[in-house]
């Protein structure tokens, strides 16, 4: 079993979690000792709110929404391989930016990922000209 | 947050609390409140629901939903009154204290007890108390900001916070408790429509930064907000949208009308580890890897910049968001994006923005070093506590007072700004703030609604709904209507029966439970619950004028009993809009409503 110190993925407190991880699963968490923001302790959603990482339910595939083997917004999603995906949001972002403007896309961000999600999310659409950059720190 | 949130428990000897329910929305900071108290804090809670904080607190004042301008006002008029202000801080840092002393001189302590029964000599000593005690900490959440005059509460935090100059110092200060566990990461990396790392748009530092780091011209006009986006895709603005990272169909506000204007896009992109909501109505959905399969920072509420390892292998071909989102800027042919791991992107963060992230280094943040920025360079300790000097980001350094009011109805907003600054003899551009309610209770919709989160759940419950433990094991209720006693009264609704809650953008059911916790005339529930999402009815069309944001804390709603039947078909409705999985609906049905007490 191997001990990992990392940081709680639900509010904005920052605590400080140890995780125990035995084959690629975790298997339980417990507070940081003596860490100065949590000093041993941790909420029901610290404790316990890790099992989502291992939920069968979890996306492994991209998806397009496909009618008939071709793009379709009557169609349902369907998995594709990833260069597909990839080519595909690439190939339309493209297109938008050409036809129409930089800003005709737009972006929402996450304040659930890392500051690094965050920084090349917004960069994505900085360099095309867009500040259309926002995320539910609004609401 | 100006200061650190452990400051509650080491120097605080005031914590006053208001529109924040901390014990189960962060319970950690909850407790570092309560190791306060007992080393001899005092702690003020102020909110329409007498939550558990508010039953510890040596004072507690439960206000109608939305009533905070009014309060405080009241509080610094008293304080005025009195002589109790620090007219030395004000004198020698802030701008605009005569603005301030105008506009509070109508709200008298007498006035809010008059207009919500909370004793006038409750206001005066609760006042005279913040004034007065060597240290006291302001801390707020969305009970603050969610509203159609959610800005002018947060200048009026600031102006009550500033008179007293109860700020720079350790166990003070203005401190919003950031939601999500990296809210204060997303703004700092520009993932908002004025700002990139390294400055405002518009400015020359970003405009320069954007031009060296990036190699392209930044546009300088500011771009549209989340709150206007469905406005913007219905009027052809908007033709693509790609959402990472969050489920808007649930969290945003008037859920029919998001999704409505989600169908007119071009394109919609979505970017999650889980068939959302959001997702289930994308064209293009991108799997991505998830906390503990990635390495990277997170920046808390303190704003100290925290490492987080790759603790597992995620299944194949997921690589983490970051890593999604470069593959498909390199298919775009975009310069810039040949990242190879975290640590190169946050060192571009450093460069972006040296000011502030310059001395975080991967190296010291692995060393556990407590790092809040700014932190400047590598020798710097961070930097715990803001305004220490007393100087304000204004060019002049000199802090801002803003006049804020209050009027009876939203329309007269704009002509009691304009008054004000004529009356006042404002400079051009000096904001004026106002309060005002962006609904009342009608005779279709007689109750005041508002929302929240629940300790068991975290936001859409798109993670916390797939944790046993959480989702069967503590949340035994489910989605639950939570009703003021009066309203039970008046309706004859009781706890246990199901009810439906609507108003003209939407309606939830769910079983009935009655609080006496709850100021009168007022509905609560969240939005955790696809299968009854408080979001549905909440109100998207008015905006605070300062900050775009949506009043979803305060709408307005009627309530009335159903039978078993209706709340099936209710349910079936809401299925179909929101696809909850089998499995939340089959464990929710049998189980009955447990009373409360206060």
């Amino acid at each position: 079993m191997e001990k990992f110190q990392t940081v709680c993925p639900y509010c904005g407190t920052g605590c400080n979690i140890d995780l125990f991880v035995e084959n690629n699963k975790i298997v339980k968490a417990e507070p940081t000792e003596k860490h100065p923001i949590n000093d041993g302790e941790l909420c029901l959603k610290g404790m316990y709110g890790w099992e989502y990482v291992h939920s069968p339910r979890r996306l492994t595939k991209p998806l397009i929404r496909k009618k008939e083997g071709v793009f379709s917004k009557d169609g349902k999603l369907e998995e594709v391989s990833w260069d597909e995906a990839l080519d595909f949001a690439a190939s339309r972002m493209k297109r938008v930016v050409a036809e129409h403007s930089p800003n005709h896309i737009m972006g929402f961000s996450s304040a659930r990922c890392l500051n690094e999600d965050n920084y090349i999310f917004q960069k994505l659409f900085r360099v095309q000209g867009s500040n259309n950059v926002d995320h539910c720190a609004r609401l | 947050m100006t200061n650190n949130l452990t400051e509650f428990a080491t120097d605080s000897d005031l914590i006053f609390c208001m529109g924040t329910n901390t014990s189960e929305c962060h319970p950690i900071i909850a407790m570092q409140m309560l190791r306060g108290m007992k080393r001899g804090a005092k702690l003020v809670v102020i909110d329409p629901r007498k939550t558990d904080m508010a039953k510890k607190a040596d004072y507690y004042l439960q206000i109608p939903v939305g009533y905070n301008i009014p309060l405080l006002n009241a509080m610094m008029n008293h304080i005025i009154k009195k002589g109790l202000h620090n007219q030395k801080f004000i004198d020698d840092n802030c701008v605009g204290f005569e603005y301030v002393k105008h506009c509070v001189k109508d709200f008298t302590p007498e006035r809010v007890e008059e207009e919500t029964g909370i004793k006038a000599s409750v206001v005066r000593e609760v006042a005279e108390l913040y004034a007065k005690v060597p240290a006291a900490s302001f801390a707020y959440t969305m009970g603050m900001t969610q509203f159609v005059d959610g800005t002018s509460n947060i200048f009026a935090i600031s102006n009550l916070a500033l008179i007293t100059g109860q700020i720079g110092r350790p166990g003070t200060g203005i401190n919003p408790l950031r939601g999500q566990n990296n809210v204060q990461g997303a703004c700092d990396m520009g993932a908002l429509p004025h700002v990139i790392p390294g400055g405002w748009v518009m400015t020359d530092n970003a405009q320069k930064q954007a031009k060296n780091i990036w190699k392209c011209n930044l546009n300088s006009e500011v771009g549209y907000t989340m709150t206007d986006l469905p406005e913007n895709i219905e009027k052809g603005e908007v033709k693509l949208l790609y959402v990472f990272g969050e489920n808007p169909v649930m969290s945003d506000p008037d859920t029919h009308h998001f999704i409505h204007a989600c169908s007119e896009l071009d394109t919609f992109i979505v970017q999650d580890i889980f068939l959302t909501e959001t997702a289930q109505i994308a064209d293009v959905v991108l799997p991505a890897a998830c906390w503990t399969e990635k390495e990277g920072t997170f920046l808390n509420t303190s704003r100290c910049v925290q490492y987080l390892p790759k603790a597992i292998e995620p299944a194949e071909g997921l690589m983490p968001d970051w890593q999604v989102i470069c593959e498909i800027a390199k298919r775009i042919d975009l310069y810039g994006f040949d990242f190879r791991t975290p640590k190169e992107v946050w060192d571009e963060v450093r460069l972006m923005a040296p000011a502030q992230f310059g001395g975080i280094t991967y190296e010291r943040i692995k060393n556990r070093e407590l790092l809040a920025w700014p932190c400047p360079d590598e020798e710097h300790p961070g930097t715990p506590i803001q305004y220490t000097d007393f100087k304000s980001f204004h060019p002049d350094g000199k802090f801002k007072l803003i006049p804020i009011g209050y009027v009876d109805g939203k329309e007269e907003r704009i002509a009691f700004e304009k008054k004000t600054a004529e009356e006042l003899n404002m400079p051009e551009g000096y904001p004026v703030g106002c309060g005002t309610m962006s609904e009342k209770p009608t005779k279709i919709s007689p109750c005041m609604m508002t929302t929240g989160r629940k300790v068991y759940h975290y936001h859409t419950g798109t993670m916390t709904r797939e944790c046993n433990a959480l989702e069967f094991g503590a949340d035994i209720m489910g989605a639950v209507i939570e009703i003021s006693t009066d309203i039970a009264e008046r309706t004859g609704i009781k706890t246990g029966d199901y009810a439906v809650v609507e108003n003209k953008r939407g309606k939830i059911a769910a079983k009935v439970l009655v609080t006496p916790n709850m100021v009168e005339n007022t509905i609560f529930t969240t939005f955790h619950y696809a299968e009854a999402d408080a979001n549905k009815l909440a109100n998207a069309e008015d905006q605070c004028p300062f900050s775009k944001m949506n009043p979803v804390k305060m709408t307005i709603a009627g309530i009335r009993k159903i039978d078993e039947k209706e709340f099936k078909e209710i349910r079936i409705e809401d299925d179909q809009l929101m696809h909850p999985s089998e499995l939340y609906r089959q464990a929710r049905q049998a189980i009955p409503v447990a009373e409360v007490s206060s």
